[in-house]
């Protein structure tokens, strides 16, 4: 009996249960299509209103870049979408109702093979209502031209923040650029070596997400070594990054100088302790010649 | 010298059964999501083709190959074929509340401020990123010394939330394509408050007005 009562509350409260009521939901996130130069593709994007009145959805394509953490950036000035991919129609979503939209694309014959990224935007706007704020829901739509890839990462900057440091926390400024016309992963090192060529410190880097074609990733990686015994002298810091799917490596060195603090401290007091001697010096000639 | 298993004909009987029941049920890779009336199929994986095949009365989003269809691969080069289709079937859902800013009758004494809150739910393993959208043209300056201060005409906004990416404290101009909340995996109910906060000056035009068309985007980050 008690089972029995279990199970009707179980699959009551199943049933009765409210669903999360969010303006709006878009899938799928992303598209990825490898296609040919002059090749028609068909993109679907399903749009569902979860608020409680009815909402008009627009359409609209933008162009997408990258931002120097990865992030994406949507450019409204990009006109090269207008002319392959044709924007559905405006389409009313009733109340808890989905609809599925379709964006016809068609890509030019003479395209560079490369990666073209645009966004996919779906508005609501309420009726009566235009002072206010608004949602834009995006899906990312990624389109590599077939062709030959050719995969480059530059290492624009590979820097410390100080030549000299007085601290075991060693931080960094990398600049990576993506010369291929290809999205590329990455995976990268940062090892710090003695002059005897021995490493001290060996650290996977954070390079983020993958990098668009023509974009920058910049970083600051940061070695800590708090807890590792490191005597004052020279050091080298060399970036190591393996990427794409040629697995390329790409390899850039500093040298860098570690002065501990306790250090800086004695070499100071030596100093004032130098110049209070020779201070004393002249001023004890000085009381001779008198 | 061997070793023969003699079955006799109950065991025998009982294996055929046990091996039809394995063959019936066995699972096949499935990882599509159907639907009818309009059939749908939605990013199965299967061996060749990619796309979207349309029928009358369905739609087949497909996909095959790897996440780059690499041909001959030649030192830093290598070819790209077609016939890939990738597509991550997450949501991404948006609420803001309210959705309306009203910074009521603005003064030369006072900073008047109002506020919303941007609720982001989304299963992506990448996470997602919102940004201001869009920025009605005319009303108020933009803040540009990070406080809006009575007396000097500015507008801005300031935002608190674990994802969110604009101070606390120093007043942010509100500016197309600015990032405001970022979050690198999935995620169940990020909130971002923003206050937004205007003053008006002495030659503030009497027209001129707290209320602003801000439109915000959400999307999935890149892999």
């Amino acid at each position: 009996m008690r089972f029995r009562f279990f199970l009707v509350l179980v699959f009551g409260l199943l049933f009765l249960w409210p669903e999360n009521t969010f303006a709006l939901s878009i899938s799928p996130l992303r598209q990825e299509f490898i296609l040919d130069p002059g090749s028609n593709q068909t993109v679907i994007l399903q749009i569902k209103n979860n608020e409680a009145k009815d909402l008009n959805i627009n359409f609209k394509i933008l162009g997408v870049s990258q931002d120097e953490s990865g992030r994406p950036v949507f450019d409204t000035k990009t006109n090269i979408v207008d002319d392959w991919i044709q924007t559905p129609q405006s389409i009313l979503l009733k109340v808890g109702e989905e609809k599925t939209v379709e964006f016809k694309m068609t890509l030019p014959k003479d395209i560079y093979p490369t990666l073209y990224s645009f966004a996919l935007v779906a508005s609501a706007s309420k009726e009566g209502q235009e002072i206010g704020l608004n949602t834009d829901l995006v899906s990312l739509l990624s389109v590599q031209v077939a062709g030959l890839a050719q995969e480059k990462l530059a290492i624009n900057n590979w820097s410390a923040q100080s030549r000299i440091s007085y601290n075991k926390n060693w931080q960094f400024n990398l600049d990576l650029k993506n010369l291929s016309n290809v999205r590329l992963a990455m995976a990268g090192d940062l090892i710090l070596s003695n002059l005897k060529s021995q490493v001290v410190f060996q650290e996977n880097l954070l390079l983020g997400n993958s990098l668009l074609p023509g974009t920058n990733r910049i970083l600051e990686p940061i070695a800590d070594m708090e807890t590792l015994p490191l005597p004052m002298g020279i050091y080298s810091a060399e970036v190591k990054i393996v990427y794409g799917e040629t697995r390329q490596l790409v390899v850039d060195k500093i040298y860098l100088v570690y002065l501990p603090q306790w250090v800086v401290y004695i070499v100071v007091g030596l100093l004032i302790l130098f110049s209070v001697f020779i201070g004393f010096v002249i001023y004890r000639r000085k009381n001779k010649k008198r | 010298m061997g070793i023969r298993l003699v079955l006799n004909y109950s065991m025998r009987t009982k294996l055929i059964l046990l091996l039809v029941v394995i063959i019936i049920f066995y699972p096949l890779p499935s990882s599509s999501i159907m639907s009818s009336t309009h059939y749908t199929i939605l990013n199965d994986q299967i061996g060749m083709g990619a796309g979207i095949s349309e029928g009358g009365v369905y739609s087949l989003r497909d996909s095959s190959g790897a996440l780059i269809s690499a041909g001959v691969v030649d030192g830093n080069t290598y070819e790209i074929r077609s016939g890939f289709y990738f597509g991550d079937n997450g949501t991404l859902s948006v609420t803001i509340s309210p959705s309306t800013i009203d910074l009521g009758a603005l003064n030369t004494s006072t900073v008047n401020t109002t506020e919303t809150t941007i609720t982001v739910n989304t299963d992506s393993e990448t996470g997602y990123t919102l940004a201001v959208g869009s920025v009605s043209a005319g009303g108020l300056t933009d803040v540009s010394d990070g406080q809006v201060t009575a007396g000097s005409e500015e507008f801005g906004f300031v935002g608190t939330g674990d994802d969110c990416l604009l101070s606390a404290s120093t007043s942010t101009a509100v500016t197309a394509s600015l990032p405001i909340a970022s979050h690198s995996s999935a995620i169940n109910s990020s909130e971002i408050n923003l206050v937004f906060q205007a003053a008006i000056s002495n030659s503030t035009p009497p027209t001129a007005s707290g209320q602003k068309n801000i439109s915000f985007t959400a999307s999935a980050n890149f892999y």
